[in-house]
C-alpha cells in the first residue's frame, strides 16, 4: 500500500517533471518559471539572528535597533532576489559526451551564455548524485565538461542537469534543472591482459613478437602507435616516420564471436574490445564478426570506433539511465 | 572539509570582527579591550603568516579563562554589559576555530547580533552608521567566501543590496506594531551619565555651566511661560552633611496637598537618557505620565532610569499653593557644627516674622557686595558657607542656594535646595525650547505656613539677567568662554539652532519613534485601527507592491540588452527578408551583404553601403557611423514602404 503510494507519487512527479522542464536538445533558457528558491539553513538562521535583534529592540525600546533589525530583514530579501536573479536568463546548453569505456566517467560539455549586464558566479552543476562541477565568475561565457560515471556499455542517457547556486550569501539556495535528452556511448570494458588471439594461418602469438620483420619507414598517420615511431630517424627528418613491418603486421585479423564460446557474453564482448585496442595499436588490420554483423578488416581511428561502437550496442537495444529522483 | 579555509576571505573575516568589536571596546573594562585586540592581532598574524591554528583545547581553556574573568568584573555573563563583553568574547574565540565553512557562518551570525547590541551599549546616532558600514562589511565578507572578487565588484554589489533592503526596513519601521517590552530585562548599572547628579557638592554646576550638550526639549501646548517662570524641577535636597547636599530616599506617602492658584501649562519633553530616576518638570507638576510619580518632595520619580531618550506628556502649575506636609520637620536640618558666623546671623532674624526673615536673607545678598562667577574661589570645609558669605563673596547659583538655605534653616524657616534647569532657548524654526546641561541651576525653596512650599531664587537676587537671559549672555559678561569672546555671531547662532532643529526632528520621528508616535501617524494617514482587517490588507497590499517594484529592481540588469546598431541592422536584415533573402544563422554580415546583393543587384549599393556603416558601428565603436547607420536604414524603410504602397 504504502509503496504504492510512493510508486504514483514518483510517477506524479515524473509527469509534473517532465511537463515543466519539457527535453529538448537545443539551448534552454532559465525563466521565472524555471528557478526554484528557498532559504538554506543559514538563511534560517540569520533570521533567527535578525529576530532576536528585534526582541531586544521591543524589550529595550530602541528605535534604531527596530531600524537595523528591519535592514537585516531587508538584506535578506535583496539577497533572495539576488539569488534567482543569478540563474535567471542563463541560456544553457548540454551536448552528446564522447565515448567512454564502462566505468569511466562521461563527460557531457555544456555551454553557457548570457547577454545581461550582470556577471554570474558561483554556479554549481551536477547530474543528481553525481560529482559536482562549478564555476566562479561567467562574464558571458563559459564551457565545462559535467561528469557523469559509466556503468556499463551501451547507450548513456544523461540524467536532469541540477543547477544551483548559493550565491551572494548562502542565505537561499536557488536551483534548476535542464532536461536535455543528451547521451554517451560506452564501449565494454576492455580485460586486462588479455590472452593472445589466434591467428587464422599458424595459430602463433602474434601480439608480442609482430614486430620481427621489419619492412621500412612511412610517415605517421592518425592511430599509429607511439612504440613504433622511429626516433632516432625522427630526429634527422621533419616528418614523423613509422616503422612497419611485413610480417603479420599485414595480415588481416578478424575477431570473431563465436572464436570464444566459452565465455559469457560480456566476458567476450570485453575481450574482443582489448583485442580490438592491441591490434590497432600494433598496426594489425582487424575485422570484426558478430552473430548479425561482419566489419570487413581496417586499420584507423574511425574503424576502431565503428567497431568499439558494434561492440557497445551488441545485442543491448535497453539504453540505460542512471536511476535519479525524476526518471 | 579543508582544514585550512582560503587565506583572503579569513583576513576579511578577521578585519570584520575588529570593526565589529570597535565601539564595544569602548564600554568594556580596558583589560578586556586589551585582551580581545591582542587576541585579534595574533589572529590576524596567524591569517597573514599562513601559520596553523592553535589545537581545539585552546579555544576552549581561553573562552572559559575569558568568561570566569568576565564574571569576575561584571558579576554576570548575561544582560546590557556582562551579555554583550561574553558574546564578544565568544565572537573572537571562535575565530581560532575557523575551520569549516559552518564556522564562518556561526561567527558571521554572532557578528550581525553584536552589530545590534551596539544600539545597547551606545545611544548616540553615529552608531546607526557603524551599523550600516558593520553589516555590509559582515554581508561582503560572506560574499567573499562564495566567490573570491574585487573590493569595488563586491562593494558595488553590496550597496545596491542597500539600497533594495532599505524602502522594505523603512516599511517595516513604520508599520510594524510598536509594542511594549516582551519581558523586563534584568536591572542595569547606571553607567555614563551627564547632567545633574543626585547630590549637590561644590563645584558640580560650574562643571556644568560650560556643557552645551541638550538635557531635555519641550514643545508646549498653549503659550511658552516666560524666561523667569521656566524652573525645571529635578533632585530635591533635604539633607546638609556640612559640605554636600543630599537626597532623602524618595517617598511617595506624606506629601503635600497642592491646589492651583495659576493657568495649568500642558507640554511634553523629549528628555535625554541621564539614567537616573527623575523627571524635569516645571514646578510645580500637575499631571505626570503614567510611569512616574510625585514624591513627597514634589519630585517627579520614574519607575525606571531614564536610559534612553524617552518623551512625556505633563502638566505644571506656575503658581501654587500646598498644604499638609509631613516633610518639614526634616526641612529644619542642619549639622551640629559649623558656620557659626552664619548661625549668629540667622538668629538675630529669629525675632522677625517667617516671610520678613526670608526677606531679610535676600537682603543680605543683595547688598552683601556679592558677585556672580563661574569660577569662584573655594569655600570648601566645614565653614565653607562662612567663608563664602563673610569672605570671598563670590560664587555660582550652587552656593547661593547652599547660603540661603543654610541661613534660613538656621533662622527656624522650614527650606530645601532644590536643582534643576531654569530657562531654555525658543527655537522657533521647530517651535520647541532646548535646554542644555548649561542651564543647569540650584534654588531654595521655602516653607510658609499660608502658601506652603514656595520657590525663592537667591541667584535670582545677585545676578537677575541669568534667570532673565539665561546662562550665555551672563556668562559673556562674568567670564569669557573659553573658546571665543563674547557671544557667539547671529549667524552661527542661526545655525546651531536649525541643526538643533534636524537633530530633534531625528530624535522625534526616528530615535523617538514609539507606539504613541506611530498612533499619531496612523491617525494623520487616516488609518483608524492598525489591527483591522482593513489595515491589514492594505498593508499586505502595499508590501507585495513594495516587494514587486523591488524585484524588478533587483532582476532589470538580466534583461538582454542589444546592441544599438545590431538592433537597426536586425530592422535592415527584416526588410530584406521580405524580399527572400534571409540572413542564415552561420552568416557574418558581410557574408550576408554580398549574397544578398547578388540577390538585389538592383539594391548593391545600398546594401554595401549599410554594411559598411554597421561593421564600423558594431566593431569599430564608431558612433558617427551609427548615425550614419540609423539614418540609410530609416531612408531605405521608408523607401520600401512607399514602393509597396504605389
Amino acid at each position: 500500500m504504502l509503496n504504492q503510494l510512493k510508486q504514483s507519487r514518483q510517477r506524479w512527479l515524473h509527469r509534473w517533471f517532465n511537463k515543466r522542464h519539457p527535453a529538448q536538445r537545443s539551448a534552454v533558457v532559465l525563466r521565472y518559471d524555471r528557478i526554484y528558491i528557498l532559504p538554506s539553513g543559514f538563511g534560517y538562521a540569520f533570521c533567527f539572528t535578525a529576530l532576536l535583534i528585534l526582541i531586544g529592540a521591543i524589550n529595550y525600546q530602541l528605535s534604531l535597533a527596530y531600524l537595523f533589525a528591519f535592514t537585516l530583514l531587508g538584506l535578506g530579501h535583496a539577497v533572495l532576489f539576488r539569488t534567482f536573479r543569478n540563474l535567471l536568463k542563463l541560456r544553457l546548453q548540454l551536448f552528446d559526451a564522447p565515448a567512454v569505456f564502462a566505468g569511466e566517467v562521461a563527460a557531457f560539455p555544456l555551454h553557457i551564455r548570457h547577454s545581461s549586464t550582470l556577471s554570474r558566479h558561483a554556479l554549481a552543476f551536477n547530474f543528481l548524485h553525481q560529482t559536482s562541477v562549478s564555476l566562479n565568475i561567467i562574464e558571458h561565457e563559459a564551457k565545462l565538461a559535467i561528469p557523469l560515471l559509466s556503468q556499463k556499455r551501451g547507450w548513456l542517457n544523461a540524467p536532469a542537469l541540477h543547477l544551483s547556486s548559493d550565491y551572494p550569501v548562502g542565505w537561499c539556495h536557488a536551483w534548476s534543472y535542464l532536461n536535455s535528452p543528451v547521451r554517451c556511448i560506452v564501449w565494454p570494458r576492455p580485460e586486462n591482459d588479455p590472452p593472445p588471439w589466434q591467428t587464422e594461418n599458424n595459430q602463433e602469438n602474434n601480439t608480442g613478437r609482430g614486430e620481427e620483420d621489419f619492412a621500412g619507414l612511412r610517415p605517421y598517420q592518425a592511430g599509429d602507435s607511439l612504440r613504433r615511431i622511429a626516433w632516432k630517424q625522427a630526429a634527422h627528418s621533419e616528418s614523423l616516420p613509422v616503422k612497419f613491418f611485413n610480417s603479420q603486421a599485414a595480415a588481416p585479423q578478424v575477431f570473431s564471436w563465436d572464436q570464444l564460446s566459452q565465455l559469457e557474453t560480456e566476458a567476450r564482448l570485453s575481450r574482443l574490445t582489448a583485442w580490438i585496442l592491441a591490434a590497432q595499436q600494433i598496426g594489425t588490420p582487424y575485422g570484426l564478426s558478430l552473430p548479425g554483423l561482419q566489419i570487413a578488416p581496417a586499420l584507423g581511428e574511425p574503424h576502431q570506433i565503428s567497431c568499439l561502437n558494434a561492440l557497445a550496442l551488441f545485442d543491448n537495444d535497453a539504453q540505460q539511465t542512471p536511476t535519479g529522483k525524476w526518471q | 572539509m579543508n582544514t585550512t579555509l582560503a587565506r583572503k576571505p579569513t583576513q576579511y573575516l578577521i578585519a570584520t570582527q575588529a570593526l565589529v568589536l570597535a565601539p564595544h571596546s569602548l564600554q568594556f573594562s580596558p583589560w578586556l579591550t586589551l585582551v580581545l585586540a591582542s587576541l585579534l592581532l595574533w589572529r590576524a598574524w596567524i591569517a597573514y603568516s599562513g601559520k596553523t591554528l592553535p589545537p581545539a583545547f585552546f579555544s576552549l581553556i581561553l573562552s572559559s579563562g575569558l568568561f570566569f574573568l568576565i564574571w569576575l568584573d561584571y558579576q554576570t555573563l548575561i544582560g546590557r554589559q556582562g551579555g554583550v563583553a561574553t558574546l564578544a568574547c565568544l565572537a573572537t574565540v571562535k575565530l581560532f576555530e575557523t575551520r569549516t565553512q559552518r564556522d564562518i557562518k556561526v561567527i558571521s551570525l554572532l557578528a550581525y547580533f553584536l552589530v545590534g547590541a551596539g544600539f545597547l551599549s551606545v545611544s548616540s546616532s553615529w552608531i546607526l552608521g557603524w551599523a550600516g558600514f558593520a553589516m555590509l562589511a559582515i554581508t561582503g565578507q560572506l560574499i567573499q567566501w562564495q566567490s573570491l572578487q574585487t573590493w569595488q565588484l563586491m562593494s558595488k554589489q553590496l550597496i545596491y543590496m542597500l539600497f533594495e533592503a532599505i524602502p522594505f526596513a523603512i516599511f517595516l519601521f513604520v508599520f510594524f506594531p510598536r509594542i511594549p517590552p516582551l519581558w523586563s530585562m534584568p536591572d542595569e548599572q547606571t553607567v555614563g551619565r551627564t547632567g545633574l547628579s543626585d547630590e549637590m557638592r561644590p563645584g558640580d554646576f560650574s562643571k556644568l555651566a560650560r556643557d552645551e550638550s541638550v538635557a531635555f526639549r519641550v514643545e508646549f501646548e498653549n503659550t511658552l511661560p516666560k524666561m523667569s517662570a521656566r524652573y525645571w524641577r529635578g533632585p530635591v535636597f533635604d539633607l546638609f552633611d556640612g559640605e554636600a547636599w543630599l537626597q532623602m530616599p524618595v517617598n511617595i506617602a506624606g506629601g503635600p496637598a497642592i491646589t492651583a492658584r495659576g493657568p495649568v501649562m500642558n507640554y511634553t519633553m523629549t528628555m535625554e537618557p541621564h539614567n537616573l530616576n527623575w523627571l524635569l518638570a516645571l514646578d510645580i507638576p500637575g499631571t505626570l505620565p503614567d510611569s512616574a510619580l510625585l514624591s513627597n518632595r514634589l519630585q517627579a520619580v520614574n519607575n525606571t532610569p531614564i536610559s534612553q531618550r524617552q518623551r512625556y506628556r505633563l502638566s505644571s502649575f506656575l503658581l501654587w499653593r500646598t498644604s499638609d506636609d509631613d516633610t518639614i520637620k526634616s526641612a529644619l536640618q542642619l549639622p551640629q557644627n559649623g558656620n557659626p558666623q552664619a548661625r549668629k546671623l540667622a538668629a538675630s532674624w529669629r525675632a522677625l516674622s517667617p516671610p520678613e526673615r526670608v526677606k531679610q536673607g535676600l537682603n543680605f545678598l543683595t547688598h552683601g557686595h556679592f558677585s556672580y562667577t563661574l569660577q569662584p574661589p573655594l569655600n570648601k570645609g566645614p565653614n565653607g558657607i562662612d567663608t563664602f558669605l563673610f569672605k570671598n563673596k563670590q560664587g555660582f547659583c550652587e552656593h547661593y542656594a547652599s547660603s540661603f538655605t543654610f541661613l534660613m534653616r538656621a533662622a527656624g524657616i522650614p527650606s530645601r535646595v532644590v536643582a534643576g534647569y531654569q530657562g531654555g532657548e525658543w527655537n522657533s524654526r521647530g517651535k520647541y525650547l532646548i535646554v542644555r546641561q548649561a542651564n543647569a541651576h540650584a534654588w531654595s525653596e521655602v516653607w510658609l505656613a499660608q502658601s506652603g512650599w514656595q520657590r525663592v531664587d537667591p541667584t535670582a537676587v545677585i545676578a537677575p539677567s541669568r534667570i532673565n537671559n539665561g546662562p550665555d549672555i551672563n556668562l559673556s559678561q562674568a567670564d569669557s568662554l573659553p573658546f571665543m569672546e563674547g557671544a557667539p555671531p547671529e549667524w552661527i547662532h542661526n545655525l546651531r539652532l536649525n541643526w538643533d532643529s534636524l537633530i530633534n526632528g531625528w530624535n522625534q520621528w526616528v530615535i523617538g519613534y514609539d507606539s504613541r508616535r506611530q498612533i499619531q501617524l496612523f491617525k494623520k494617514l487616516g488609518i483608524p485601527d492598525a489591527l483591522s482587517g482593513e489595515f491589514i490588507l492594505r498593508m499586505a497590499l502595499a508590501s507585495s507592491l513594495i516587494l514587486a517594484l523591488l524585484f524588478l529592481l533587483a532582476t532589470r540588469n538580466t534583461a538582454i540588452k542589444r546592441d544599438p546598431a545590431s538592433r537597426i541592422w536586425q530592422r535592415f536584415s527584416r526588410q530584406l527578408a521580405r524580399k527572400g533573402c534571409l540572413q542564415l544563422p552561420h552568416e557574418g554580415p558581410l557574408a550576408f551583404s554580398l549574397r544578398a546583393s547578388s540577390q538585389l543587384p538592383q539594391h548593391h549599393d545600398v546594401i554595401h553601403y549599410i554594411t559598411q556603416q554597421y561593421i564600423a558601428a558594431r566593431y569599430g565603436k564608431d558612433t558617427a557611423a551609427l548615425i550614419r547607420l540609423r539614418k540609410a536604414v530609416r531612408h531605405y524603410t521608408h523607401n520600401q514602404i512607399k514602393q509597396s504602397l504605389l
